[in-house]
């Protein structure tokens, strides 16, 4: 089937995967506290793929198996090394590991990376640590590419992964399945933090785009992986999994080649990933079996509104409109309200929109923000009111700190003629 | 055509700070090279060389550990290949992966017996 195809390949980013495989694996065999060394083990069987590999020049039939060959022997040999820290349990490991039995790895592997998936998103870590632990043993993403594609310094993306690392070690995080009655719990986390993975791929900020758009691959695949191996019938997983597929269509038509932010209405539609929007609808049709619905599902609904839309004025708003009232309902958060009132002012006119805007914008925490004075200049300019639009743009682009963002709010600005 | 060995020199401190990715491009990159080095007919044999080794010298009875050399000179593999003469050798060097990340190529032509 063509388009699965599309959403497992796997063989676009070999060495990433088989990293986090690797790791999911030999951290399953000989605990969660000796992390670190699994993953120098797993690094070091790469290293040596990537020599006898190439001079070889042909990569072996089952790669997995001949890296956790080396990267199992490897752990061995640290394991011995660090002799202190070998404990009982440790030593029969040991003794039995050298040249293992290999796993029936299509079996074992989607359980040992549902454990790993769930134990990077315990709910004994904060926000921040879920995403970056993700990143790196899951997504086999470094250091340095995660700093560069989230726009941090390398010293402070290193700190949170220590300090992640830190109580993946403890007891708290045991690399086991959460129980069953926790299981719909825990499940909510892991859709959060692959939702918020998504979106720090996903917004449109400086940094590295194609590991950002790889971010944005490594959510969908997780997701995925979920769905493929236990959670078919999970109508918020496949609602997330609509969602992100829906956004990733419209991935590289966001940002022009001078780095430039497109309007959805500047976008390019012949461009969209057909692909990803009929995974999109698959998804989003499975989603509806069921009686709940999330917040998954509203925004799924708005991003497939966007996308299936023929062209930009073609938009259906109405319908939009009506998942905007339900998503305020779910979450009555200012930024929500934001966005429902700029697809107000697309039903109902500019008036109307700033008449909604002026019942919440005086909350303290939309005061700074930059979202309200830019899209209160949109609508202001629909009305022709130049000189207010202006200041207000003005006061938006002192407000963001995003560069992108900044540019994309000087040349309206520039464009005003007042 | 004369028979030449590439001497490949790296700082082994580099390869372990590559992240997965970066490892992968790195080696599609030599296995392109060598494939092209292959398909003309010049590729003759090569190997890399595991980072672990002996020294044995003065009358045979001093044995140290490798690796040999300081920091970025330590050899990491070897090739042996055909080349019309030491010119073609090191232009066919010159687009060599390991100049990505800040090896060096030395270049020995071989003698044998018809010379």
């Amino acid at each position: 089937m063509g388009k699965r195809k599309h959403l497992a390949s796997s063989l676009d980013h070999l060495f990433r995967r088989e990293y986090s495989k690797l790791v999911a694996l030999l951290a399953a065999k000989y605990a969660a506290r000796n992390i670190d060394l699994v993953e120098d083990a797993v690094q070091d069987a790469l290293l040596k793929a990537m020599q006898v590999w190439s001079y070889h020049h042909t990569i072996p039939d089952n790669p997995t198996a001949w890296l956790y060959r080396v990267a199992n022997n490897r752990l061995i040999d640290l394991l011995r090394r660090q002799k202190f820290q070998v404990d009982a349990t440790d030593e029969i490991l040991l003794n039995a590991g050298t040249d293992p039995a290999l796993p029936d790895f299509d079996q074992v592997l989607p359980d040992e990376m549902l454990t790993m998936i769930f134990a990077c998103c315990h709910p004994s870590l904060s926000e921040a640590e879920q995403i970056m632990l993700s990143l790196k043993l899951l997504g086999g993403l470094s250091v340095r590419e995660i700093a560069a594609s989230l726009f941090k310094k390398e010293e402070a993306v290193k700190k949170v992964i220590y300090r992640a690392k830190q109580k993946f070690k403890s007891k708290t995080i045991e690399l086991q399945p959460p129980d069953n009655a926790d299981l719909n719990k825990r499940l909510q986390v892991v859709l959060k933090v692959l939702y918020l993975m998504f979106n720090e791929g996903y917004k449109a900020t400086e940094g590295d785009q194609l590991i950002k758009k790889e971010i944005c691959e490594e959510a969908i695949r997780l997701a995925y992986l979920l769905h493929q191996h236990r959670f078919q019938e999970t109508p918020h997983l496949n609602a997330l999994l609509a969602l992100m597929c829906f956004n990733a269509a419209r991935f590289d038509t966001r940002i022009d080649a001078d780095g430039n932010l497109l309007t959805l209405a500047q976008q390019d539609r012949e461009r969209w990933d057909q692909e990803y929007i009929q995974w999109g609808l698959y998804f989003q049709q499975l989603s509806a079996r069921g009686r709940e619905i999330s917040e998954y599902h509203l925004e799924a609904g708005i991003a497939s509104l966007y996308v299936t839309a023929p062209s930009f004025p073609e938009t259906d708003w109405s319908a939009i409109l009506m998942h905007y009232d339900a998503l305020i309902q779910h979450n009555p958060s200012p930024v929500i309200a934001l966005n429902r009132a700029v697809v107000l002012g697309k039903v109902a006119g500019p008036a109307k929109a700033l008449a909604a805007i002026s019942v919440f914008e005086s909350r303290p925490d939309l005061e700074n923000h930059h979202l309200l004075y830019s899209i209160k200049a949109d609508l202001l300019l629909l009305q022709d009111e130049y000189e207010s639009a202006a200041a207000l743009l003005k006061r938006a682009i002192d407000l963001t700190g995003n560069a992108i963002e900044k540019r994309f709010l000087r040349n309206k600005l520039a464009g005003i003629d007042i | 055509m004369k028979k030449f060995l590439y001497i490949f020199r790296n700082d082994p401190a580099t390869p372990p700070k590559m992240s997965p990715e970066e490892m992968q491009d790195h080696m599609k990159a030599w296995m392109t090279w060598m494939q092209e080095l292959s398909e003309k007919n010049l590729f003759i044999d090569g190997l890399p060389l595991a980072p672990e080794g002996k020294k044995v010298s003065g009358d045979g009875s001093v044995v140290t550990d490798g690796p040999f050399m300081e920091g970025k000179e330590v050899v990491g593999g070897y090739m042996l290949l055909y080349a019309e003469n030491l010119a073609h050798a090191t232009e066919l060097s010159k687009v060599c992966p390991i100049f990505d990340y800040g090896g060096q190529v030395e270049i020995r032509e071989t003698m044998d017996m018809e010379q």
